[in-house]
């Protein structure tokens, strides 16, 4: 099982350039904890995009599906003509057609986010208990050479660093 | 150095708003007993018409629709600031909204939960307001989805649901942060409202797609809804309603009314939480120019309404209503109205009344007015001079009606005062975003200048 | 009317004989049995859900409608015209309808009271209240005659005999029997007398007039036989060209009746004898009327002296006009001038009444369209002057028993006259009023009579026609039948004087062998055709009018010009009391569906009201509800004005049938016929300084220049029509019916029957003055009076405005959850238990037909058991509107299917049609291009409400004509 290091910076641009500079160092696998998504941290992991979009898009369709079902399938269960208009009037149902759309799509949306958000372990604590939500950000290293790593993040300026 | 300025700067204006509780003193309480008193006056009205019949207010036939119809729209507009500056702006990457649409959005979340009483309020038999849902039943029997309220129905109930999400979604970082902070109920608090959030880059990423997708489903939405709403009116035959022009007219007219409402709340807001220094001026500044061109297209489509009608006969209904509006019994209302929503506004054009708090307070709270009385003269003038002269007849307000109407406010700001105890009325983490790129762009420039 | 004669059937009428059998078995003290015995096998025409008919006559007014009454499990649910009765053909007018509140109202006498020392009164058993009259008859009768008086309305039939006999038997004189009319039309009997010897009443025949004018006879409303008269016109109506009937209104106010006039002849106040007296002259001028009646040819010298001018300018017209008028009745013969009515009946009455006759005369209507020799002249009402004679005896203490049948004369005669204190000096006053009204107020014995419903009894309104009542339901209350009362007080008298059985039905019997005779052709047994008859509502058999000779002497002493009238002081103005067939005479307690209807002219209803014109209101500063104080020489009045253009601006018109106008009446009479005169009074008017929230049904009263109701002329006999042949859908399918209406404006005089009859048959709730003031009346069916096409511009249109059922119905799309919808058959239905109150219905429907119940309605009892039980009476919360009456249209269907068989066209009638005195709405099946209805609506005049709008509605509306004047 790999060391894991952590280094707290208190500037993005810093925590940026000691990421950087970990995964030149080939220091395994390299985790950031952060108050707000700093574009810089983010470009630095160099991660993949996000897949929740196929989710919500699948969510969306399905609501599109279910939007145009249930106003046919009613109106035609009990066909009573209202105001000499067709029993299945397309135009006055669009409106579901849409809002359901939408309130699928959204509610899929927050399902996918909070669950991908919670799987690999996005619910354990962090590493060493800490909580990077204030000021500081934290650079985590999961390496087998943690002295390596250490050295690095010392030398990206980190304020404190430490084994957890 | 600027680590260390950096972190400081997070640090204040994490303190700053997590002080907000501690800041809401007697005044705070005495705000929150009026509100609830309100509430209860226009609950006991309402308990009035439950018992007794709509008999008991003023309407009558041909105006049978008045004050409770007003206020459902009039809420409904109210609570379209929210979406429109959380999601419109931030698709088009207007930096000026982050410090205000956490307040925004609570407004709008208040704001849906009041307007979507009336509709129940207003039936003659509120207890099967449950019919108009689509439920499964053993009749089989459905709402008709080919009547405006049923869409009404849809859009009320998703615009609620999606801001609602909304709103917490975005409260989430931020309830993590506080949660380090505070203690007792409100770090339990906190701890729910977090949803596990830890704040990994992994989760940054998830949670950023999930924003920028729920701003594009909001984005149609905000729109939708009060489209839907003028589609109550504009898909009726009834001079002065029948209008293909409804749709925009209203969401313009939603999105006065409730921006003018953002900055009454904000103005005393930012003074009494000692917020100034994260609300600032230039908020007010670009909220207050957001005002002036939305009134812009509300001045606009009250005179294309008026002017079209003009080029048929004088026989026309149309043209009858629409003159009568400004020339009948319902005039002066007319006028007011026009004053408070195209004349008011025209001023904020002028940088020293824009920039002048009290000013632009006084303009925005003659908008809300002004916003009301638009809503009432649509609903009432029109109903009251429809086609058959022989069945016109007046309609002005009881004091039931009014009760409820008052009391809906009392609903409103009770909701909204109890939630500044716990949410934070400013979105943390995407200040500190802000701060940092605001520092960043700066420590860039130093360096060049180096 | 399906079922009416296995309504009557064998069996039944042997039930209800066996009731009065049983009474008669049981007559004469001890009292009889006034229930209808409960049966342990009920008879089989007595099935629940089934509606049974029988056959009775309304009462309301001399006029004697005949009347279908419906039952339902025993209990009466709505009257409608008998049409086989000759006089009302099948119609009833609003106050006939209405007639049945009276049966159920609340507040209706349970049983007898006599008034105790302390002024209360207190129930007391049939037998002692007998006893105790019929000693204070005895003792009254040894003082001599004249101490023993009837007050009663005109009773041609039974009880006004058995009243006669009682009196007789009393020792008493012919005068002491007088017959309470206050709207007779006392000046024409006494006019007729004076002409023609005999004092009658005309009948007329309007269907032969190609012209009528009416001199202030309100015909279409109360004068004489107002269902008939309109039915006669209407015949005339609803054609383009010279084969309409035209009318022609003179009088200085455009009552009901003038709206569907032709021409308006604003003379002024009391000036319709000098015009009349101008025409006549016209008439016998030389070269004018080429074949003039030989008998007038004697006047001519006199009316030659006459000065026209100085006629014409009394009478506040041009010497035009009555050229006009005196070349129009010549060009359109057979014509028929009507009057005087009412509001024209002033001291000069009978002259007015005699010229008009002399005019008829003259121009050949006699024997053509006025016809006499039918009036059976069975109890003519008293003279007013007979009435107030009576009343000085009363005041002077010479009459110890007064008894009061049906008459109110505290509530219909002019304050100035004193009734109530004449009558608090009689010892003893017995009225048999079955409702509380002013003069039961000081009566001290209280002896109800039943209703009309619930009572034997037969009235003769003319020759030919004998109309049977019968007793249709059970008694609610413990009352008994006034003449079977005054049978058994006779009984109960000392050696009485002429001996009379005991029973009513005995009596009945009786006379029926004689009123019979006409059509017993000779039978044996009576039994059987009375029968017959009392199944058919009446006796009726053929009466040919009779001749009459003209005194030319007699003629000639009507011809002197009135006496000039004073000029009028300054501030005065005309007073115009005039009738109306909502308020009627103001006898007795209004229905509560009268109150709550509006009135034709002004939309005003729950009360009186004053009527200044525009002109007149603008220089006094008035505007509609503002309280005026008018004052005449007999008292004052505060009524709330209503700014009306049909009105001269020198007359402030007041509606009768209330004690306003009764404070401001002078009680005058016209000395030649002893009649009240109306007209003829004038009144100081000063603004009270208060207003009053007026309750009128109008918003505008004008069409704003949108022309709503459409007009033809011959010379544009069609209406233009949008072309709305373009379709964005396919019209739903109607497979079996497509239920249809047809309304004539040419026809509908706005009298508000089809309202009162929606009411009675729809359980329509009344909601009160407030409501009224708020617009919250609850009819399903309303007159739209319009007075002119654009404001300030006066032409009347009626558009009677129900649900016009559209097949692109506004209402229907908007409901959300399907609590309207167009039924295969073509209707707009309500679903009330579906419907949750949005109300959007209402907004959405162009016609504002839709009413919302505002709260609950309650039914006082027993008026619940008026309640039509095929209808549902609605719960707060929920809409409601006009149905097509679709429980007949299922009834009919049912009757069509039992008998496997197709609906024939007519055979479904909405309440509303059914009780149009003018026939004016026709309703059937628009799919069978035969009906009446489909041929109406495709002809030339038909148009829909608000065409352009593209609703296309169920209900056609067939333009009113209006021809230009030849």
């Amino acid at each position: 099982m790999p060391a894991r290091v952590l280094g707290t910076f208190g500037d993005p641009g810093g925590a940026a350039r000691a990421i950087l500079a970990l995964r030149e160092a080939g220091c395994g696998e390299v985790r950031a904890a952060m108050p707000a998504p700093f574009p810089e941290v983010v470009a630095a992991l160099g991660k993949e995009r996000s897949h929740l979009g196929a989710i919500t898009w699948t969510g969306a369709l399905a609501g599109l599906a279910c939007g145009i079902a249930l106003p046919v399938t009613a109106s035609l269960a009990w066909p009573l003509f209202v105001g000499g208009k067709p029993i299945v009037a397309i135009p006055a149902f669009v409106v579901v057609f849409f809002e359901l759309t939408v309130l699928i799509g959204s509610l899929t949306n927050l399902a996918g986010s909070l669950a991908l958000g919670w799987s690999r372990g996005g619910l354990a604590p962090l590493p060493g208990g800490r909580e990077f939500h204030g000021d500081r950000i934290g650079v985590f290293a999961f390496t087998d050479d943690p002295a390596r790593a250490e050295e690095v993040l010392r030398a990206g300026g980190a304020e404190e660093v430490q084994r957890v | 150095m600027s680590t260390t300025s950096t972190s400081a700067a997070f640090a204040q204006l994490q303190d700053a708003v997590a002080a907000v509780p501690r800041r809401l003193g007697r005044g705070y309480w005495v705000l929150v007993g009026l509100a609830a008193s309100l509430l209860l006056w226009g609950a006991w009205c309402y308990s009035i018409i439950v018992r007794n019949g709509l008999g008991v207010t003023r309407l009558n036939r041909p105006v049978m629709w008045g004050n409770l119809i007003t206020d459902f729209v009039f809420w409904v507009g109210i609570a379209h600031s929210g979406t429109l500056i959380s999601a419109v702006l931030f698709l088009f990457r207007a930096r000026f909204r982050t410090a205000v649409y956490r307040v925004a959005e609570m407004m709008t979340v208040f704001g849906v939960m009041t307007a979507g009483l009336f509709p129940v309020f207003h039936l003659g038999r509120p207890w099967f307001a449950y019919w108009l849902f689509p439920y499964p039943n053993q009749r089989h029997l459905w709402p008709n989805f080919r009547s405006p309220l049923a869409w009404d129905v849809f859009a009320v109930s998703t615009y609620f649901i999606v801001s609602t999400v909304f709103l917490f979604v975005g409260i989430g970082p931020d309830a993590a942060a506080l949660r380090d902070v505070a203690t007792g109920w409100r770090r339990r608090a906190y701890g729910l409202l977090s949803l596990g959030w830890h704040g990994t880059d992994a989760q940054w990423r998830h949670y950023t797609r999930a924003y920028l997708f729920f701003a594009a489903f909001a984005t149609p939405l905000v729109v939708s809804v009060h489209s839907v709403v003028s589609w109550d009116f504009a898909v009726s035959l009834t001079p002065g309603w029948h209008s293909t022009l409804f749709p925009p007219y209203f969401v313009a007219g939603a999105i006065l009314s409730g921006v003018a409402m953002v900055i009454t709340i904000l103005i005393p807001l930012r003074k009494v939480l000692r917020l100034t220094d994260i609300i600032t001026p230039h908020h007010l500044d670009m909220l207050a120019r957001l005002v002036l061109f939305v009134s812009l297209i509300v001045t606009y489509s009250y005179s294309v309404e008026i002017g079209l009608s003009l080029r048929s006969p004088p026989s026309d209904p149309e043209r009858s209503t629409l003159l009568y509006r400004a020339t009948g019994a319902y005039a002066p209302l007319f006028w007011l109205m026009v004053t408070c929503n195209c004349v008011g506004p025209m001023l904020l054009a002028v940088r020293k009344v824009r920039t002048s708090i009290p000013a632009l307070l006084a303009i925005c709270l003659a908008v809300n007015v002004g916003m009301w009385l638009e809503r009432f003269n649509i609903v009432v003038t029109s109903l009251s001079h429809d086609r058959l002269p022989f069945s016109w007849r007046l309609y002005f307000p009881g004091w039931i009606e009014w009760g409820m109407t008052f009391g809906s406010f009392g609903w409103f700001f009770f909701w909204f005062l109890m939630s500044l105890k716990l949410l934070p009325v400013v979105s943390i983490a995407e200040m500190k975003e802000d701060l940092a790129h605001a520092r960043h762009v700066g420590a860039g420039e130093a360096a060049h200048a180096g | 009317m399906p079922g009416d004669h296995e309504g009557v059937s064998r069996r039944t009428f042997l039930r209800i004989a066996a009731t009065a059998g049983a009474a008669g078995a049981a007559c004469s003290p001890p009292a009889l049995p006034q229930k209808l015995i409960p049966f342990l096998v009920p008879p089989d025409e007595i099935i629940p859900g089934r509606p049974l008919f029988y056959r009775t006559v309304c009462r309301e007014c001399p006029a004697g409608c005949g009347v279908t009454a419906r039952t339902r499990e025993g209990r009466a649910v709505k009257l409608e015209g008998n049409p086989e009765d000759p006089i009302g053909g099948g119609s009833l007018c609003a106050r006939g309808q209405a007639s049945i509140q009276a049966l159920y109202a609340p507040d209706r006498l349970d049983g007898p009271r006599r008034r105790g020392a302390d002024g209360k009164l207190a129930p007391i058993p049939w037998d002692d209240a007998e006893e105790a009259l019929a000693a204070a008859l005895t003792a009254a009768r040894e003082k001599g005659p004249g101490r023993i008086r009837l007050l009663t309305r005109s009773e041609p039939g039974s009880a006004g005999a058995v009243q006669k006999a009682l009196l007789r038997g009393l020792g008493g004189r012919e005068g002491d029997r007088v017959v309470f009319e206050p709207f007779d039309a006392a000046p024409l009997r006494a006019a007729e007398k004076a002409l023609f010897g005999v004092a009658q009443l005309p009948v007329h025949d309007l269907a032969q007039a190609r012209t009528v004018v009416a001199f202030g006879a309100d015909f279409l409303e109360t004068w004489l036989s107002p269902v008939e008269l309109t039915r006669q016109l209407s015949q005339g109506r609803g054609r383009v060209g010279a084969e309409r009937t035209r009318l022609l209104w003179v009088g200085p106010r455009m009552s009901a009746t003038g709206m569907s006039a032709d021409r308006w002849i604003r003379v002024r106040a009391g000036g319709e004898l000098p015009l009349a007296l101008a025409l006549l002259r016209w008439l016998v001028e030389p070269g004018h009327l080429p074949d003039l009646a030989p008998a007038v040819r004697p006047l001519s010298p006199r009316l030659a002296a006459l000065d026209p001018t100085a006629l014409v300018r009394r009478a506040g017209v041009r010497l035009e006009d009555v050229d006009a008028l005196g070349r129009e009745l010549v060009a359109r013969r057979p014509s028929a001038l009507l009057g005087p009515g009412v509001a024209s009946q002033g001291p000069e009455a009978t002259q007015l009444a005699a010229v008009l006759l002399l005019a008829n005369v003259a121009l050949g209507n006699v024997g053509r369209t006025v016809l006499h020799g039918l009036d059976p002249m069975e109890d003519p009402p008293s003279s007013f002057a007979d009435v107030k004679a009576l009343l000085d005896d009363c005041a002077a203490g010479k009459v110890d028993v007064l008894l009061v049948h049906h008459a109110d004369p505290a509530g219909a005669l002019p304050a100035a006259l004193g009734a109530g204190g004449a009558l608090a000096k009689v010892p003893l006053v017995v009225t048999f009023a079955s409702l509380p009204d002013a003069t039961g107020a000081q009566a001290h014995l209280h002896l109800p009579d039943h209703h009309t419903l619930e009572a034997f009894g037969e009235v003769s309104p003319r020759r030919g026609i004998v109309a049977l009542g019968q007793p249709v339901m059970t008694p609610l209350a413990d009352t008994r039948a006034a003449a079977q009362v005054l049978l058994e007080l006779a009984g109960r008298l000392p050696q009485p004087a002429t001996p009379l059985p005991g029973d009513l039905w005995e009596f009945f019997q009786a006379r029926a062998e004689v009123f019979l005779k006409p059509v017993a052709a000779g039978a044996t047994d009576v039994r059987p055709v009375l029968r017959t008859a009392q199944e058919r509502g009446g006796a009726y058999y053929e009466a040919a009018p009779g001749p009459v000779a003209l005194d030319a002497s007699a003629a000639a002493r009507f011809l002197a010009p009135p006496p000039e009238a004073p000029p009028p002081r300054t501030g005065e103005l005309d007073l115009l009391f005039f009738p109306t067939t909502l308020r009627g005479d103001g006898q007795g307690p209004r229905p509560t569906w009268l109150d709550e209807v509006s009135d034709t002219v002004t939309t005003v209803s729950w009360t009186a009201w004053a009527e200044l014109s525009t002109a007149t209101a603008a220089r006094l500063g008035v505007v509609a509800g503002d309280v005026l104080a008018v004052a005449t020489r007999a008292g004052r009045a505060e009524l709330p004005a209503y700014v009306y253009p049909g009105l001269r601006d020198d007359v402030i018109a007041v509606p009768l049938g209330g004690p306003e106008a009764l404070a401001l009446l002078p009680g005058d009479t016209d000395p030649a016929s002893g009649a009240l005169a109306f007209a003829g009074a004038r009144a100081t008017v000063a603004k009270a300084g208060r207003r009053i929230d007026l309750p009128v049904l109008e918003g505008s009263p004008y069409q704003e220049g949108r022309s709503i109701v459409k007009n033809v002329s011959a010379a544009a006999p069609a209406v233009k029509r949008p072309d709305l042949s373009a379709r964005m859908y396919p019209e739903p399918p109607h497979p079996v019916h497509r239920w249809a209406m047809a309304i004539d404006l040419d026809k509908c005089t706005g009298c508000n029957a089809c309202v009162v009859a929606c009411y009675a048959e729809n359980n329509v709730p009344v909601m009160g003055r407030e409501a009224a003031v708020m617009g919250r009346q609850m009819g399903w069916i309303r007159i739209e009076r319009y007075l002119g096409p654009e404001r300030g511009k006066l032409r009347p249109d009626f558009l009677p405005m129900l649900c016009q059922h559209c097949t692109n119905a506004p209402c229907e799309p908007v409901c959300p959850v399907y609590a309207t919808y167009h039924t295969p058959e073509g209707l707009n239905a309500q679903v009330y238990n579906r419907c949750v109150g949005t109300r959007y219905c209402s907004n959405n429907c162009p016609y504002k037909v839709r009413t919302f119940n505002w709260r609950d309605t309650k039914f006082v009892r027993p008026l619940d058991l008026q309640l039509n039980p095929d209808v549902t009476v609605r719960s707060k919360g929920v809409m409601e509107k006009c149905t097509f009456c679709v429980q007949r249209i299922r009834y009919a269907e049912g009757v069509a299917k039992d008998e496997n068989r197709p609906v024939a066209d007519g055979e479904v009638t909405p309440a509303c049609a059914q009780t149009c005195p003018a026939k004016a709405i026709v309703f059937g099946d628009a799919n069978d291009p035969a009906s009446r209805v489909s041929r109406l609506a495709a002809g030339p005049r038909g148009f829909n409400a608000l065409e352009e709008i593209n609703t296309r509605p169920a209900i056609t509306y067939l333009a009113r004509v209006r021809e230009e004047d030849p």
